[in-house]
């Protein structure tokens, strides 16, 4: 009987684990691949398997490794990765573990790219000090991307749904190709011809695509167009890990076009939110100002009184004009302020006026409503409005009250 | 609110003197009839913008509905 060795599975992966990592040639080295099957999974842990036209390897970059670099993974880019072989014991699949990966993305155009950068620098067309501030509340957008296509739908729906006052106007180009640059720096200079649209504010757009396909946008004739541009512009070229010339002398640089719809204008809501703080501050600012107004005139009629005895009916008078006074601006503030908070839509129907026109017809007193038939006597006088004009008119009682 | 008065205040405008007039009551030191008058202002300058905001809402549904 021949001796045999059976192992179990556990063992031999265990022991082929053990190999690779303690053999030197398959640790801590460089790799240089394309990214493919890249899944970003919720524990924070990345997949991926790297190849080239005739091999591919499983990876894994662990959460603690890829937090720094995680969103600028992106599948199909080319990528220099650093890290050792393992064994994946439950498979008994062969994995790489990823600890560092950079853009492997430096052709020949790398080497243009560089040049054109520096020389252009020189020349003070990336200067920070002249990167314009962005208007606050835009009138009007010129965006200048192609007709078709996601990207100005995308601008389109961020910026109608954050803040629909403003106006967007499509400058259509070619993004892509041998006339993509002439194109784009015609269509930024073109910004000239909208003198009576308003325009504060560019957007030069691109969706993601290759080195190759966002080329025209280092282009000196791009470039030179965003830095004679009299308005400031927002660059939004491909994706977050795209860099174009065009970004770093544009006034501001989104990392997506959807991004930049968001940083050219604010969220409505949130202004309208700010509205009505303001509002709120300025009734305190009142209401503080009315109460200090009116605790000096309680404090001088009190002392009058006090004085001369005699004069009781003058300070009754001053009271009297005190409260209907305070009576009269309180009335206003509380009107006010509601129709502030009522403007959404309901303002018409809750306006006074509106209510008139349906027949109704308003009594007032001294400037102020008359809420309740307590608020009249016999021989007061008063005024009745309706929708379209109001009459003095004198309470004469012809019988009983009629109270509910 | 009219669209002439629309195009003759822009958001930004009426914004700005929104805030100058919060400002100015918040600072004090102003008359009774100085501070009633700028109140009244500021409301109508918040009644317009919010206003301003609310209607271009509705432009544009009208535009989405029209385009589909």
């Amino acid at each position: 009987m021949v001796e045999i060795d059976v192992f179990s599975i556990s063992d031999i992966t265990e022991r082929l684990k053990k190999s690779i990592e303690i053999d030197t040639q398959f640790s801590n080295i460089w790799l240089e691949g394309e990214i493919s099957s890249l899944t970003k999974a919720r524990s924070g842990h990345i997949y991926l398997t790297i190849k080239d036209s005739d091999s591919s390897i499983r990876c894994v970059f662990f959460k603690s490794d890829n937090f720094a670099v995680r969103d600028r993974i992106v599948d199909n880019s080319r990528v220099l990765i650093y890290g050792s072989f393992t064994l994946y014991k439950a498979r008994g699949d062969l994995q790489f573990v990823i600890s560092h990966i950079e853009s492997g993305d430096k052709g020949p155009l790398w080497a243009e790219f560089e040049r054109r950068r520096e020389s252009l620098a020189a020349e003070g067309l990336f200067d920070l000090a002249r990167k314009r501030i962005l208007p606050k509340f835009p009138k009007a957008i010129l965006v200048v991307t192609s007709p078709t296509g996601a990207v100005i739908e995308d601008i389109r729906n961020i910026v109608s749904r954050r803040w629909p006052l403003t106006k967007l106007i499509l400058e259509p180009t070619v993004v892509q190709g041998a006339d993509a640059a002439q194109n784009i720096a015609s269509a930024i200079r073109n910004v000239s011809n909208y003198d009576g649209d308003q325009i504060d504010l560019v957007i030069v757009a691109r969706g993601g695509g290759s080195v190759e396909d966002l080329w025209a946008f280092n282009e000196e004739i791009v470039v030179r167009s965003i830095y004679s541009c009299p308005i400031p512009v927002i660059s939004a070229i491909g994706h977050e890990t795209d860099f174009t010339l065009a970004d770093l002398v544009a006034d501001h640089r989104a990392p997506t076009p959807s991004a930049a719809a968001e940083m050219a204008v604010p969220d409505r809501f949130e202004v309208l939110q700010q509205i009505e703080s303001i509002v709120l501050r300025q009734n305190t600012s009142m209401k503080m100002l009315l109460s200090s107004l009116l605790d000096r005139v309680a404090h001088f009629s009190s002392r009058i009184q006090l004085k001369r005895p005699g004069i009781e009916l003058l300070q009754a008078g001053v009271q009297a004009i005190t409260d209907q006074m305070s009576h009269a601006i309180r009335l206003k503030l509380v009107e006010q302020s509601r129709l502030i908070f009522y403007s959404e839509g309901k303002l018409d129907s809750l306006s006074p006026s509106a209510t008139l026109i349906r027949g109704y017809a308003l009594v007032s007193k001294q400037d102020a409503a008359v809420r309740s038939y307590k608020d009249v006597t016999d021989a007061d006088d008063v005024l009745i409005h309706w929708h379209d004009g109001s009459l003095k008119a004198r309470i004469e009682l012809t019988g009983g009250s009629d109270v509910e | 609110m009219s669209s002439e008065q629309s195009e003759e205040f822009s958001f930004e405008n009426l914004y700005e003197e929104l805030q100058e007039i919060v400002d100015r009551l918040e600072q004090g030191g102003l008359s009774l009839s100085e501070s009633l008058e700028l109140y009244e202002n500021g409301i109508n300058m918040a009644t317009r913008c919010k206003e301003l905001l609310l209607q271009a809402e509705h432009q544009i549904d009208e535009l989405i509905k029209e385009g589909s």
